[in-house]
């Protein structure tokens, strides 16, 4: 099977005042379609900043980072957006939905900026995360647990093939942790996404095809 | 304290952009109000600087009841005879050109120049001069001020009612040059009331008291005096009391400014609420905690309170030179009236009264619209603050459109009001006063429809319409879920849209009139030697020769003439009194009905204000001052004429001559004999080379010179909607850049689920397009039904009725300019937005 993410030697410093700090130092990676990888590390070990730059929200210092053989770094900021809008799904830790739009106009969102007429997607999967009641509230009006199952909902509205998820369950209680974990997954295996999951949950790190451990920059 | 500088202080320095954009929002609230105190201090210093460069040491100044030549000689004597008066000094005191001649410096232009009269007892004022009133009584020769002297040539002529007379022989003399910047011409009293057709009056006497004499003791003994000596309405002012028809000057700008400023001023008021509001909000999380580590709320209203009054008192500061700049246009406006009536230049003074209330405004405004959002900031749920779930009010959508209906219903309250202020003619009291108020509650209810009715229609347009762009829909979503916020912007916009519309029709109306009552009434051509707006008072009338020649021209059939000119002599009883040779008898009738007979027979027609402050009706009796005294005179009919505020009266040409004498006419009207063209006796008349000066003017010409002087009226209108649209850039600008600060986390996740930069930029614009499309959309919907409200009140506060015909090209032209601004306003945070870092922006804290 082809890959579809491959990092190769990829490295990222940040210089914090005088002192520079190297969150990735030669991270090489490769992940296949429909694939679902874990990611563990202490914090601060580089996990995020490996999510980011593979969803094209910052670029690498050195070393290159593929999705489907386009170097995501050498495109423009239009079309790592585009990218993110068609083949990349975003979870991340504090839910990030639009205040002022519903539930369905935030699932809908990434069809929206395609210009997409409105269809049913939205709903269907609202109801598939099992938040179809809401579907017309205000995020200021659900649980943790209902906002993270909107934020996966708005992930995969677009089809993507990859869905990179950073500590989706690092703000809920245990047992909305579960539920969302399977969903995530569930869903994943449903849609024939291939999934990067930053996660504490050493359960999640059974259950995935492969798992990686990050320390100090350096991935094994 | 140092909580307050820690918690609160500290945000101006960390937030210099936020700073600086509610201190120029006040700042640009703040202006109005300051040009009006500018304004205001500028006109009375201006005109008491004039009045104490030509009164000198006398306090007290005796004035007539006409301007010209309402002091007589007996009253003169009688100043003079009272007990306490060390010398009574009388003068002749008028306007009028100066010709430069061919070797004057400049451009040739006629100069504007006061022209005096006095003798030897001016020494009263100025000095010993060693002044011979022998010697001087023989005098008929000029003398002129240096600032007149330096620009006049050799066959330099002044401007009288007997025509012109040389200053070449004119004497130099440097006690002139105080007044009027030196632009003065004084002659021998004697020679002054000859060439200007006093007769042995004149128009004004300054009092010096004996030393020790107390002058408000004086100023009652003369009154008492003057009294008994004969029953002419004299009057004894304070030497600096302005001249009457000042007033006038001031009726003309004042109010509107006042009304447009308060506005303006609520207008600032909401911005900076909305700001306060949004910097509150930002805060949350910040007063959450201080709120759990047990801080009071009242160090939170009074921090919040603190950093407002700094931020107005720096918009204060900026009002203030905000406000000379709008005082500069206007003054030069209203200096156009006070020289041609009064010889006044004026200087725009910005005193220290101008910088208190500048102050006091930004600092007031600023906090009352602050306490509102910081007591409510007071009251958010700390535990729901700090598990980061706070909730945004939300305006319920049934609310919204219930709020919208009854400012709807508000607005035709205003409208019956403004109705019922103007029905029988508007002529009591009561419907003075109500008319304004009627008109402002119109106003400020339909500015509240405008708030209101905005974020309804985008709904209904979001809904109505299949929109394709992404960034378009998330616009909506915007605006309807921030209503106030869009009503602030829709409200700033709309306004200027509204004011450059109505100012233009209004326009259109007067033009209107004009050309329909001249071309139906008027015949002939008009012939003046001075421009004849405001040149009422002026003495530069049609010279005796060239007026006989006129009539002795080839296809001239025979001559109309008209004369006005003001009587009484306090602010409130001044009356402009106007007769024709030809009367039109056309006007709008408020009241009676126009029957030349009667009319011809002494009965006269007055205008409403006059009607309305004096109680009269078609039959009563007016009491008229003249040189005579008093006459009473019956009430034929009331007009709608605002010619002096609507203080005036038109009498019979016989009447006018009877009571008032004759004076030189300003402009004649010059009508050609059977099948002689308008145009051919325009060019015969200028062809016969009577006079240097002579301007003729066709029955078109004069339309465009009126329309003209209308246009020059309105011109503060256009300058104040000018400001307007800088208020809305300024409103467009800060709400979009200060949701565009609360809302960065948003663009950060817009931009995380794919959002490109363009597109995010798109959005930001795309929202100030929608609201400025659908603001002046609604504006121009709500101006048509504010211009009828202005023109129902019209009558009853100006005095003039107009027909409702609009500019409807102008309403497109100032609609555009206004979404223009908007978008224009929206660049820079639409630039902003796109450059939003992503992972900074979602970063959390
Ligand atoms: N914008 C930044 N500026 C400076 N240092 C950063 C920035 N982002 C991340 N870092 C540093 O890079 C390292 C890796 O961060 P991150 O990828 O967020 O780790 P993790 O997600 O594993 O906790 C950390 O030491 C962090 O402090
Ligand atoms: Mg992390």
């Amino acid at each position: 099977m082809a890959a579809l993410l491959r990092f190769e030697g990829v490295s990222k410093r940040y210089s914090a005042g005088a002192r520079e700090v190297v969150a990735l130092d030669g991270v090489d990676l490769t992940i296949d379609a429909g694939e679902l990888v874990a990611l563990v590390g202490r914090s601060g070990s580089g996990k995020s900043t490996l999510l980011h730059l593979a969803g094209g929200l910052d670029t690498a210092d050195s070393g290159r980072v593929l999705l489907d053989k386009r170097d995501v770094g050498s495109l423009s900021i239009a079309e790592r957006s585009k990218l993110r809008r068609r083949e990349i799904g975003f979870v991340f830790q504090f839910f990030h939905l639009i205040p002022t739009l519903t539930v369905v106009e935030n699932v809908e969102l990434p069809l929206l900026l395609d210009g997409a007429k409105r269809g049913d997607r939205g709903r269907e999967l609202i109801e598939r995360v099992g938040i179809g009641p809401r579907a017309d509230h205000l995020p200021g009006e659900l649980s943790g647990g209902e906002l993270q199952r909107a934020a996966i909902a708005r992930a995969l509205v677009a089809r993507p093939r990859l869905l990179l998820a950073d500590e989706p369950t690092g703000n809920l209680d245990s047992a909305n942790g579960e539920e969302v974990l399977q969903l995530l997954r569930d869903e994943v295996r449903t849609e024939g996404t291939a999934l990067l999951m930053v996660t504490h949950d050493a359960d999640a790190t059974v259950r995935a095809d492969r798992s990686h451990t990050l320390t100090d920059g350096h991935i094994s | 304290m140092r909580v307050i500088r820690l918690l609160s202080l500290r945000r101006l320095r960390l937030q210099p952009l936020r700073a600086v954009l509610a201190a120029v929002v006040v700042g640009a609230g703040a202006s109005l109000v300051v040009s009006l105190v500018v304004l205001t201090t500028s006109l009375s210093q201006s005109v008491e600087e004039a009045g104490r460069s030509l009164a000198g040491p006398a306090p007290l100044r005796v004035i007539g009841p006409v301007p010209r030549g309402g002091v007589t000689p007996e009253a003169v004597s009688a100043i003079a005879d009272t007990e306490g008066v060390e010398s009574a000094v009388p003068l002749v005191q008028s306007i009028t050109l100066v010709d430069p001649g061919e070797r004057g410096t400049g451009d040739g232009e006629e100069i504007s120049v006061m022209i005096l009269g006095a003798d030897c007892r001016i020494e009263g004022l100025v000095g010993e001069i060693g002044c011979d009133q022998e010697a001087a009584a023989a005098l008929t020769v000029a003398a002129v001020g240096r600032g007149l002297a330096d620009r006049i040539g050799p066959d330099a002529e002044v401007r009288t009612n007997l025509g012109r007379v040389p200053l070449a022989d004119a004497v130099r003399v440097d006690d002139l040059n105080a007044l009027n910047d030196g632009a003065v011409v004084a002659f021998p009293l004697a020679e002054a009331q000859r060439l200007l057709g006093r007769g042995d009056g004149v128009d004004l006497v300054y009092v010096v008291p004996e030393d020790g004499v107390a002058v408000a003791e004086l100023q009652q003994r003369l009154e008492r005096r003057l009294e008994v000596e004969d029953d002419l309405d004299q009057r004894v002012l304070d030497a600096l009391d302005p001249p009457p028809l000042i007033g006038v000057v001031l009726a003309n700008f004042l109010p509107l400014l006042s009304i447009i400023s308060l506005l303006a001023l609520g207008v600032g008021a909401v911005l900076v609420r909305n700001s306060i509001t949004l910097s509150l909000e930002e805060r949350r999380r910040q007063t959450a905690i201080v709120g759990a580590l047990g801080g009071s709320s009242r160090l939170l209203v009074v921090g919040t309170i603190a950093e407002v009054a700094v931020l107005g008192a720096v918009g204060g500061l900026l009002g203030v030179l905000g406000g000379i700049a709008v005082a500069e246009p206007v003054s030069a406006s209203m200096e156009d009236f006070t020289q041609k009536l009064a010889g006044i230049p004026i200087d725009v003074h910005a005193g220290p009264t101008a910088f208190v209330v500048a102050l006091v405004v930004g600092i007031g405004v600023s906090v009352l619209a602050a306490v509102g959002p910081a007591r409510r900031a007071v009251r958010i749920d700390v535990a729901a603050e700090l598990a980061s779930r706070g909730r945004r009010d939300e305006i319920a959508q049934g609310t919204s459109l219930r709020r919208l209906l009854l400012a709807v219903v508000l607005v035709f309250a205003g409208l019956g009001l403004c109705y019922v202020a103007q029905t029988d003619g508007g002529l009591e009291p009561w419907q003075a006063t109500l008319a304004p108020g009627a008109f402002l509650s119109t106003t400020i209810a339909m500015v509240y429809v405008l708030a209101t009715a905005v974020p309804i229609l985008l709904r209904l347009v979001e809904r109505r319409f299949r929109w394709r762009r992404g960034s378009t829909r998330l616009a909506f979503a915007n605006l309807g879920r921030e209503p106030r916020r869009t009503g602030v912007m829709a409200v700033a916009l709309g306004f200027a849209t509204a004011v450059g519309f109505i100012t233009a029709s209004f326009n259109a109306s007067v033009t209107e009139v004009v050309t329909e009552q001249l071309s139906r009434n008027m015949t002939g051509v008009e012939v003046s030697s001075i421009e004849p707006d405001f040149s009422l008072n002026s003495e530069a009338r049609l010279d005796p020769d060239v007026l006989r020649e006129l009539g002795e021209l080839p296809g001239v059939d025979r001559m109309e003439r008209g004369a006005y000119l003001v009587a009484g002599n306090r602010p409130g009883n001044l009356v402009g009194v106007s007769a024709y040779t030809d009367p039109w008898l056309a006007g709008d009738i408020a009241a009676g009905r126009h029957d030349r007979a009667r009319f011809e027979a002494g009965e006269v027609i007055i205008g409403p204000g006059l009607a309305r402050s004096e109680g009269l009706r078609p039959g009563d009796l007016l009491t008229l001052d003249t040189p005579q005294g008093p006459v009473e005179l019956p009430v034929l009919a009331v007009d709608y004429n605002g010619d002096f505020g609507g203080r005036n009266i038109q009498i019979s040409w016989e009447l006018m001559g009877e009571l008032f004498g004759r004076s030189a006419p300003l402009t004649v009207i010059v009508e050609p004999e059977r099948g002689t063209d308008d145009e051919v006796l325009a060019r015969t008349v200028l062809d016969a080379d009577l006079d240097p000066a002579l301007q003729v003017r066709t029955v078109d010409e004069v339309i465009d010179r009126i329309s003209g002087e209308v246009a020059e009226q309105l011109a503060s209108f256009e300058a104040i909607q000018r400001g307007l649209l800088i208020m809305s850039f300024v409103a467009v600008l800060s709400t979009l850049l200060l949701v565009g600060i609360q809302r960065r986390r948003e663009f950060g996740m817009l931009a995380a689920v794919g959002m490109t930069p363009n597109e995010l930029r798109r959005m930001v614009i795309t929202e100030a397009a929608l609201v400025a499309v659908v603001g002046t959309a609604v504006a121009a919907l709500g101006s048509l039904v504010q211009y009828g409200a202005l023109l129902l009140i019209t009558p009853v506060v100006i005095g003039y009725r107009n027909p409702f015909i609009i500019d409807p090209l102008a309403l497109v032209q100032y609609a555009v300019v206004a979404i223009g601004v908007a978008l224009l306003a929206a660049l820079y945070p639409g630039h902003r937005a796109a450059r939003v870092e992503v992972l900074d922006a979602l970063r959390y804290e």
